[in-house]
Parts: C-alpha cells; sequence; structure tokens
C-alpha cells in the first residue's frame, strides 16, 4: 500500500487504476481515499466529534494510522464501485461520467482488461486537437 | 393506568374485550421485539387499535398517557440538545483522562465514573452518544482496543441511570406513577447503584484492566490533549450548566415547593432557550427554536404515547388485574418473595427486550397489588422493578437503547460489537449486579 503511495506521489498522480494478474480492471486507489484513512474514525464517522481542536498537532495519531496502513494491499484499498467504460462506448458517455464524478474513468476491452484510464485534461485536450484541426 | 373500570359495551363483534385487549396487546408487544418495523410505528398502530376496537374510548387513551413521563423527557431532551453544542462532555471526558495520566486502567475507571455520573443525570441515550466517539478518539490515540472500554461504557450508562429519578426512562415512568421524588429514588437507589457499579469494576480489572497497557509516548500524546480548546462557547456553557444546577436543584426540592418533575423540566428548557434567545433576531430564534425542538427523539415520545394507550387497553379491560392476582397467589402474597421474583423476572426480560414496554406493562400490575402490602412496603417493589429494568438492560446489546447506541456508532466508526460475544460477558455480569441488588433489598427492606 505505501509503496503505491510513494508511485502515486513520485508520478504526481491522484489515482491509480489496479488490475489483477491478466490485466483485468478491479478498481482505483486515490490520495483521497488514503488520506481520509488517517483520520480517527472518532471524528469520520456518523455523529463522531465535530470539534478536534483539544486533541493538538496529532501528528502521533495520524502517522499511526499511516503504519496501519502498510499492512493492506492495495486491492483492499481500491474503489471497486468503479464500472469501467468499454472501448467502444460513445465519447459522450465518457464526457458525461467524467463531468459527474471526481475519478478518472478506466477503459476496458471486451476481456475486461485494462485499456488505460482517461483524465479530465486528456478528454478537453481531445476537444480542444477536435476544434483546431 | 389512572382507571376507574368503566363499563364496556362497545367492543367491536361483540367479542370479549379482555381478549380483544390481550390480542392487540400481545400482537402490539410481538412485533417490537421482531424489531421489524420501528417501535414508534408499531406502539402507535396499537394504540389505533385499542380505540377503534372499542376497548377505549379516546378520552380514555388520553388519560392512560402519563403526560408526566413525556413532559419530563421532553424537557431534558431540550435542554441536552442544547447543552452538548458547547463541548462540555469532551472537556469533562480529557479532564478525567488527564487526571490519571492516560493510564489504561486508570482511563476505563475514569470513562466509566464519566459514563455513569453523567448518565445518573441526563438521559443514558445522550450520555453514550456523547462519550462513545471521545472514547474512541482516547484509545485510538493511547493504540488501545477500544472494546473493552465501550463495554464498560455501557455498564456505567446503565447502572449511572439506575441511581436517579432522572436518570433512565423505567426510573422517570415509576416515579411519575408512584409519586415518588427526585430524593427518594436517589437516597433507596443510589446506594446500591454504586456498589454495582463498584463490584462491577472488579471483573473488568480481571479480565482486561491489569493486561492492558500503552506506549509513554502516546500517553504523552493524550496529556497533551488541551481540554479547554474543546469548549467551543463558553457563554452556553455557563448557561446550560447554570439552568441544569437549577433544574435539578428543583428535582431534589420538588416535594417542599409541591412540583411533579414535568414542570421543573419543562420550565429549564424554556428558561435556557429564553438565554439563548437574548439578543437573537426573529430569524434566529426562530432558527433556535427549531433545531433545539428537532433535537428531541420524536421516535421514543411517541413510542412512549403508543405504549401508554395499549397497556391503558389491558388495564381498563381487567387483563392486568388477574396478571396481578395471580403474582400474589404464586408468591403467596409474601413481600419477599414478590420483590426477588419482580426484580429477577424484570432483569432478564429487559436483557431480552426493551424495558420500556415491560415497565409500562408492569406499573398498574404493581399499583393493583398494593392493598395487598400497604403504602411503604409497596416502594420496595418499586425499587425492585427500577434495578431490575435499569441493571438488565446491560444483559445484551438490545437490552438497552443506549447499548444500541453505542453498537451503532462503534459499528460506523469500523468497530463493531457483535450480539453474542458481547452477551457472553455482559449476561453474566449483569445477574451478578442483580444479586448483589436482590441482597441490597433483603437487607434494607426485608
Amino acid at each position: 500500500m505505501l509503496d503505491s503511495l510513494r508511485l502515486m506521489l513520485e508520478k504526481q498522480i491522484n489515482h491509480a487504476p489496479i488490475c489483477d494478474a491478466s490485466g483485468v480492471f478491479i478498481g482505483l486507489i486515490s490520495t483521497n481515499a488514503i488520506l481520509q484513512a488517517l483520520i480517527p474514525a472518532s471524528a469520520k464517522a456518523e455523529g463522531g466529534l465535530s470539534n478536534l481542536k483539544f486533541v493538538g498537532d496529532g501528528m502521533g495519531m495520524l502517522t499511526s494510522h499511516l503504519r496501519d496502513l502498510a499492512h493492506l494491499k492495495v486491492v483492499d484499498f481500491a474503489n471497486k464501485d468503479i464500472p469501467a467504460l468499454h472501448e467502444d462506448s460513445p465519447i459522450l458517455e465518457a464526457t458525461l461520467r467524467l463531468a459527474h464524478s471526481t475519478e478518472p474513468l478506466p477503459v476496458v476491452g471486451k476481456d475486461g482488461k485494462l485499456l488505460g484510464v482517461i483524465s479530465r485534461r486528456a478528454l478537453l485536450a481531445h476537444f480542444l486537437a477536435q476544434r483546431t484541426d | 393506568m389512572h382507571g376507574a373500570a368503566h363499563s364496556i359495551s362497545e367492543v367491536i363483534f361483540g367479542l370479549s374485550p379482555l381478549l380483544v385487549s390481550l390480542a392487540i396487546f400481545v400482537f402490539t408487544y410481538a412485533v417490537i421485539v421482531t424489531e421489524r418495523i420501528n417501535r414508534a410505528i408499531v406502539a402507535l398502530l396499537g394504540a389505533g387499535l385499542m380505540i377503534f376496537s372499542g376497548v377505549l374510548r379516546q378520552h380514555e387513551a388520553f388519560a392512560g398517557i402519563d403526560l408526566n413521563t413525556i413532559g419530563l423527557l421532553t424537557g431534558m431532551m431540550v435542554i441536552v440538545a442544547i447543552t452538548q453544542k458547547s463541548g462540555i462532555f469532551q472537556y469533562v471526558a480529557v479532564v478525567a483522562v488527564k487526571a490519571v495520566r492516560a493510564d489504561p486502567w486508570g482511563l476505563m475507571v475514569m470513562l466509566s465514573v464519566v459514563t455513569a455520573v453523567l448518565s445518573a443525570l441526563l438521559d443514558n441515550v445522550t450520555t453514550v452518544l456523547l462519550i462513545a466517539p471521545v472514547t474512541l478518539l482516547i484509545t485510538d490515540a493511547l493504540k488501545l482496543n477500544p472494546y473493552p472500554y465501550l463495554f464498560s461504557v455501557i455498564f456505567a450508562s446503565n447502572i449511572g441511570g439506575a441511581a436517579t429519578l432522572i436518570g433512565d426512562p423505567p426510573n422517570i415512568m415509576i416515579g411519575s406513577a408512584a409519586k415518588l421524588t427526585f430524593n427518594d429514588f436517589l437516597f433507596n437507589l443510589g446506594p446500591v447503584a454504586l456498589v454495582v457499579f463498584l463490584l462491577t469494576l472488579i471483573p473488568f480489572y480481571l479480565i482486561w484492566g491489569r493486561k492492558l497497557h500503552a506506549a509513554p509516548e502516546d500517553r504523552a500524546e493524550v496529556m497533551a490533549f488541551d481540554e479547554k480548546s474543546a469548549i467551543t462557547d463558553t457563554r452556553l456553557l455557563k448557561q446550560s450548566l447554570s439552568v441544569i444546577a437549577l433544574v435539578i436543584l428543583g428535582f431534589s426540592l420538588s416535594h417542599q415547593i409541591g412540583q411533579e418533575p414535568a414542570t421543573i423540566a419543562m420550565f429549564g428548557a424554556a428558561l435556557l432557550l429564553l438565554l439563548r434567545a437574548f439578543e437573537k433576531g426573529a430569524e434566529e430564534q426562530t432558527h433556535l427554536v427549531h433545531h433545539s425542538f428537532a433535537e428531541v427523539e420524536w421516535v421514543t415520545i411517541f413510542f412512549f404515547v403508543g405504549l401508554f394507550v395499549v397497556v391503558a387497553g389491558v388495564e381498563k379491560s381487567g387483563a392486568l388485574e388477574i396478571l396481578a392476582k395471580q403474582i400474589a397467589v404464586f408468591t403467596g402474597g409474601d413481600l419477599g418473595t414478590t420483590a426477588i421474583a419482580i426484580l429477577w423476572v424484570s432483569a432478564v426480560a429487559s436483557a431480552l427486550v426493551d424495558n420500556i414496554p415491560f415497565v409500562a406493562t408492569m406499573i398498574p400490575v404493581i399499583q393493583k397489588m398494593a392493598p395487598l402490602f400497604g403504602a411503604s412496603d409497596v416502594n420496595t417493589l418499586w425499587w425492585s422493578l427500577a434495578l431490575g429494568a435499569c441493571l438488565g438492560g446491560n444483559g445484551s446489546l438490545v437490552g438497552a437503547s443506549a447499548n444500541l447506541v453505542v453498537a451503532g456508532f462503534a459499528e460506523r466508526a469500523g468497530q463493531p460489537i457483535r450480539f453474542i460475544p458481547f452477551m457472553l460477558l455482559a449476561f453474566p455480569l449483569m445477574l451478578m449486579s442483580i444479586a448483589a441488588s436482590s441482597l441490597y433489598i433483603w437487607l434494607r427492606y426485608l
């Protein structure tokens, strides 16, 4: 898990797709999900503490939560509820999906294998290129 | 429960009112026990059926609703809803934990003490709603398993709640029906609650306390908590604490000033709202009042309303009179046997099902047994019922609303409390508290 985080920080990306050994898409991991995991559950859960000022800087707790993540595998942490887009899907569908979510859009082939990930920037760059042609 | 027996003649299809009322009663309670449909809906439907079937007339149903219980509950809920925003509960918890230098066993004792005292003065559900998140935060910082702490918070809340008139809904109902005051509860149930509390700490120490350990650097982190930063609004804090102090003073003097607890609690709620409304514009006042009332647990209130009517139905039809006579026959009319039987039956019943419907049914039954024992002896039965119902709540996760609130929060925070493992330890511990209560009843009253 921590290796993946290091890689994401190195590559300056916020999301990364997770695939199984044969390349079939499983889900996405995100820096935001990792950040969420560092927050104490007592504050995060519904009905939890709304004011944490009295805790001070909380570094001990936050770093200990980060250490706990070391035992996890990326697959345990991946958001698996993201339906991948099919390679033949129209570009309008890709645009709608990206406009309505904060995550990038994984694209898979007929066998479910990951072909790539569409980001907002890549899509907009594509539109811009079409216009200037 | 206020009732002279009216003549019953209008029950549908000319059926026996006794049978019809019992059928509605059993059906209502059975559906409540399944927990498939929200309990407030079931109780209100049962109440409606009692009226539509002709067992009760509307005015008789209304007369069955104990407004003293409803008023006291609602008034306290409004006061606590306003007070909790001040951060006082987090403040108290942090001060208590720092007082024992964040020692793991000391933490368990202190969180239990804070929970028990707050549960005695406020509603248990509110107390655990506020203490459970702090408990989880502190055990998180100390890298301790939160389960023993959440377990002890549940126990402390039910034991603390048993100590006073306002600590637990069964006591509110009993106090109102039997005209027992705040001081009556404090002097009669306070000592036994204290003994049971101390007694419960022994197994907690043997099972968990002696093995708990926290690293010095983690304890240092908790010691660095700044309790003053937990207070979000000093003015609100002063106003709330003043009103709570006044209300508790009012409860303890209720006999002298000749006022019922509902009046005192409602007046306290109105006073606190007035203090908060000062210097606020009309719109802000509306917002304040709306939010304060919205935080009242209306599900609980309507559940009470429905239950009171259902119980009024079986009372009027004579079913409870028969039950009271049967209990008297069974115990041979002996005060001691009756008191101990009530204690144990209510404890086991309250561990398995909600204690509120059980107590609502038992109140008129005990009232009907009063002539048999006389006014002072019947109080022994009230204390037995209160102790059984409140302490019995510890027997399982569904035994009391507070238990479910802690379990619900723990689940959302990724620390689920399982039904069977909880009960395997909680039920024997509950039986131990009832054994201690039996001894207390026997030594003091029999």
